[in-house]
């Protein structure tokens, strides 16, 4: 698991590489965490390299958006390819997260 | 029918060796990407559901995976020594739609029954095996 990281227009994108799955999750989550501990309340997920994530990885990223939400911040999603949104809609997540097609469109929303 | 199979001890650390045979098995008999991406989710999540509940902790055992290519499908076969757990018997969970009060407790369970289209557990000799099939639609 490689995490890339990057600021635009005040949003920090965090480009996850490589499956969020049992191991792979608790770097994933732990670094989103540490970035909304330090103060970070715009937060864009950006899911173009990741192959596939499990319950594992929903996981972290309820924990993250719940310190997000409890934070008043915004943890947005974006880049997911049609088999991980389906994902989300069997786990009734869709509305828990925004998910946006685009980073461009992703960084819009998080601002 | 062709077939690969890998044995692991019950450790997270060794799920990676059940996903490389995976992608193996994917790479030679040309698995569509949206087949392979549903048996990657099903593998972690079994696995996963059998190290972390199926064992009292420091308890050494092996868990062998065993992929099937047949005409038509591909079958996972998991064969374990855990705790028995049938998880076509197992409740849905509670899909809670509020952010605070959503939990994840029994997602993988979920996804694994939801994405798969065949699910047989049996249990007997203190071996628990977990068949799944998935259609391979052209």
């Amino acid at each position: 698991m490689e995490l890339i990281e990057s600021e635009q227009d005040g949003v920090t994108v965090v480009e996850p590489r490589g499956r969020i799955d049992t191991n792979g999750a608790k770097p994933f989550g732990d670094r989103v965490a540490a970035l909304i501990n330090s103060g970070v309340r715009h937060i864009l997920i950006d899911f173009r390299e990741i192959p596939y994530i499990s319950s594992a990885g929903f996981r972290a990223l309820l924990i993250g958006a719940k310190m997000m939400d409890q934070g008043k911040g915004r943890l947005v999603l974006c880049g997911m390819s049609p088999e991980i949104k389906r994902l989300f809609e069997i786990g009734n997540f869709t509305d828990l997260f925004m998910i946006c097609a685009t980073r461009e469109e992703g960084i819009v929303k998080t601002k | 029918m062709t077939s690969m199979e890998v044995r692991i001890r019950n450790l997270k650390e060794d799920m990676p060796l059940a996903a490389a045979m995976l992608a193996r098995f994917g790479a030679h008999h040309h698995l569509a990407a949206p087949i392979l991406h549903d048996m990657n989710v099903v593998l972690d999540d079994a696995l996963n559901n059998i190290i972390a509940y199926g064992y009292d902790p420091g308890d050494k055992s092996d868990i062998t995976i065993r992929l099937e290519h047949r005409p038509g499908e591909v079958v996972l076969l998991i064969e374990d020594r855990a705790r028995p757990f049938d998880l076509t018997q197992a409740p849905a969970p509670e899909l809670e739609t509020s952010l605070q009060s959503r939990e994840v407790g029994g997602l993988g369970i979920h996804f694994i029954r939801s994405l798969m289209d065949g699910i047989d557990y049996s249990s007997a000799g203190g071996i628990n095996r977990l068949r799944m099939t998935k259609k391979l639609s052209t």
